[in-house]
């Protein structure tokens, strides 16, 4: 079985798919043609490629953490996605994106976010590109990550509180989609994760593969060895973007980190691949946190960004088939390992990516020897008033 | 195959002679102990359908007045079991639907979802977030047993209205608007949307998303074969004081409606 593309009604393995209303069906029918059609398109990738590197700030450092490293006695690199533009790497897949919807002629851009990392990126890109931009973030996530909202207001987006259900990540996506449904012949829809319906799993993959094809490109003009690469999983996006160039390399293991939120103990958790079960929600098949009756259980996370019930599709194929090992890190052990960078190494990560740097920790007990990427997905000034007050 | 479920032939039936309406009640909304009175009382002012309709917790294809039914069903303790006892308590051949999203059927299992809905009486299933299209779940689902009923909406292909058309669906759901549910302003460019899609279809058709009263109700059966009402009547059912209260207002409405559909032919 081939790892590399879904089929052709979009399931990796039995994950994905499209669970749509029929009002939506056209429009990503719509979106698969025109993204099909962008991707062997010459004009298209050069366009990418020249704002990939001269507005997002492309190739980004494969950074050798030396202080981390003798701490934890294995050399660790750190890609450095917290220097793409906006500070994180949604930017990747939010170019490729606009991108599109500026080649399907969509005047009206219209975004989902958590953390508001995607946000930013969206409104920066509208502003950019001249597009109407409007942003549904759940009322909680406005309160946690304040600093993102006045920065995409700042770029002339329309913030909406979405004021449903658990008021975060998982309603601002239902809140998205309805609107898509209702203004889908003007409006582009930008999802921010490798999730909802086909295609977007497999283009935001894409779009997000940038990072795994520098790193590996990086590594391999520097002789560097590593055997395992870390990342931390919300949708999943920028896990599978640094995964997915080397699922083939069956001598490199890749370590997906969940937020384990209060710990194995409580139900207070975000883990959807290791603490959930397959269902359907916004659109695709795919693991979930869910009770006996496929009601969606809210998640719990001190991260915003990995705050949400389910995970991208492809990442449940790769749980089930056991190519990715997937691992809970909880709200403690994030704060801890977002402080250790911040004193070692002086770089304050995003509280998502201080999931996947916390893994060092365990691989150290576990008396690990191996060269380690770690996916350095952003930067943590937003999450400035967590860590402030654990001071 | 499928021709003869007990939908199928109601439907045929019942064309023949009036516009359908089909009501569409949120399992539990307001009240556990409502839905089953609530139900009979619409069947008894001239619903020729009712959709039984299971909260979930996230309805992306619902809006606001649906959205905060389904929560407070929800809040009420409605579960899936309770849902196949009120359907069997209501239960009429070919007369009762189950209206909810796909991850309610998955959480049964699709043979066991369909078993369970034939047993509590259930004659057919809408689930609006299961477009046609080739998936696992197409070929467990027994369409014999209980028949889906598809979708087609403004932005369906004439390509994909001749496939949803060909399917033998005992009736299509037509959305009139790209939208969620709710009521809304009915518009020229809806009917004559309408009009084009009933020169199309052979398959029966009823119109939802934004009937709101009798006049929008009759003005739609002009040109389809009936009307689905959700949001219009259980936004009225929330301003309710009592259950007397409820159901006197789901048998006028409901009658109000039915008059104004068997005043259109
Ligand atoms: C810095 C950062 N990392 C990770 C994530 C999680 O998303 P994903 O799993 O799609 O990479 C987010 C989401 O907001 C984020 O802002």
């Amino acid at each position: 079985m081939s790892y590399q593309q879904p089929n052709i009604n979009g399931y990796f393995g039995e994950f994905g798919g499209q669970y749509i209303p029929e009002t939506l069906v056209a429009p990503c029918q719509e979106l698969l043609v025109a993204y099909e059609d962008a991707r062997r398109s010459d004009e298209f990738q050069n366009e990418l490629g020249l704002h990939l590197r001269d507005f997002a700030g492309r190739p980004t450092p494969l950074y050798f953490a030396e202080r981390l490293s003798a701490k934890h006695g294995f050399r660790v690199y750190l890609k450095r996605e917290d220097l793409v533009h906006t500070g994180a790497h949604k930017l990747n897949n939010a170019l490729g994106q606009v991108l599109i919807a500026k080649r399907l002629g969509k005047p009206r851009v219209i975004a989902e976010t958590g953390a508001g990392q995607h946000g930013v990126a969206t409104a920066t890109l509208c502003a950019k590109f001249g597009l109407k931009c409007v942003v549904y973030m759940g009322a909680l996530d406005m309160e946690r990550q304040a600093p993102n909202v006045a920065r995409m207001k700042f770029l002339g987006a329309e913030v909406r509180a979405v004021t449903s259900g658990t008021k975060t990540l998982k309603d601002a996506t239902s809140e998205a989609i309805r609107d898509w449904v209702t203004n889908v012949r003007d409006t582009f829809y930008l999802i921010g994760s490798v999730v909802g319906p086909h295609p977007y799993p497999m283009m935001v993959r894409d779009f997000q593969r940038v990072i795994g094809l520098e790193t590996k490109q990086m590594l391999s003009e520097r002789n560097v060895v590593v055997n395992k690469i870390v990342a931390c999983v919300g949708g999943g996006s920028n896990a599978i973007g640094i995964f997915h160039p080397f699922l083939d390399d069956h001598d490199v293991e890749l370590i997906g980190v969940e937020a384990g939120g209060e710990g194995d103990h409580s139900e207070h958790h975000a883990a959807a691949l290791t603490r959930g079960r397959p269902g359907v929600l916004h659109g695709s098949r795919s693991y979930l946190l869910q009770d006996d009756d496929g009601q969606i259980i809210e998640a719990h996370s001190i991260s915003a960004g990995l705050d949400y019930p389910g995970v991208g599709p492809e990442h449940s194929f790769l749980f089930q088939s056991g190519r990715v090992k997937y691992v809970r890190i909880s709200d403690r052990q994030a704060l801890d390992a977002a402080r250790e960078l911040s004193l070692l190494e002086g770089i304050v990560p995003a509280l998502e990516s201080a999931h996947a740097l916390a893994y060092l920790s365990i691989l150290s007990e576990g008396r690990n020897k191996e060269g380690v990427v770690v996916c350095l997905s952003g930067r943590g000034d937003k999450d400035m008033a967590a860590y402030a007050a654990t001071l | 195959m499928q021709r003869h479920s007990n939908l199928h032939t109601f439907i045929r039936d019942a064309r023949a002679k009036r516009k359908l309406l089909a009501i569409y009640l949120t399992c539990g909304y307001p009240r556990l102990d409502w839905t089953t009175d609530l139900a009979s009382t619409a069947f008894e002012a001239g619903a020729d359908l009712i959709e039984l309709g299971m909260p979930f917790s996230d309805p992306l294809a619902d809006g606001s007045v649906i959205q905060e039914c389904s929560q407070r069903a929800l809040e009420q303790g409605v579960t899936l079991d309770f849902l196949f006892h009120t359907a069997s308590q209501i239960s009429k051949p070919g007369r009762v639907l189950f209206m909810g999203y796909m991850n309610s059927v998955l959480a049964k299992g699709t043979r066991e979802f369909v078993t369970r809905s034939q047993e509590s009486g259930m004659s057919g299933a809408i689930v609006p977030d299961w477009p046609i299209a080739k998936n696992a779940e197409t070929s467990e689902w027994d369409e014999a047993i209980l028949p889906r009923v598809p979708f087609v909406a403004p932005t369906s292909s004439v390509e994909r209205i001749r496939e949803v058309d060909a399917l033998d669906a005992p009736f299509i759901y037509a959305v009139s608007v790209a939208g969620v549910t709710g009521m809304r302003e009915l518009d020229q460019g809806v009917l004559d949307y309408l009009s084009k899609l009933k020169a199309e279809l052979k398959t029966p058709f009823l119109v939802g998303f934004g009937v709101s009263d009798a006049d929008s109700a009759k003005r739609l059966a002009s040109v389809s074969d009936g009307v689905i009402v959700g949001s219009a009547v259980l936004k009225g059912i929330g301003t309710t004081k009592n259950f007397e209260d409820a159901k006197k207002f789901v048998a006028e409405f409901v009658g109000s409606l039915r008059r104004a559909l068997d005043s259109c032919k």
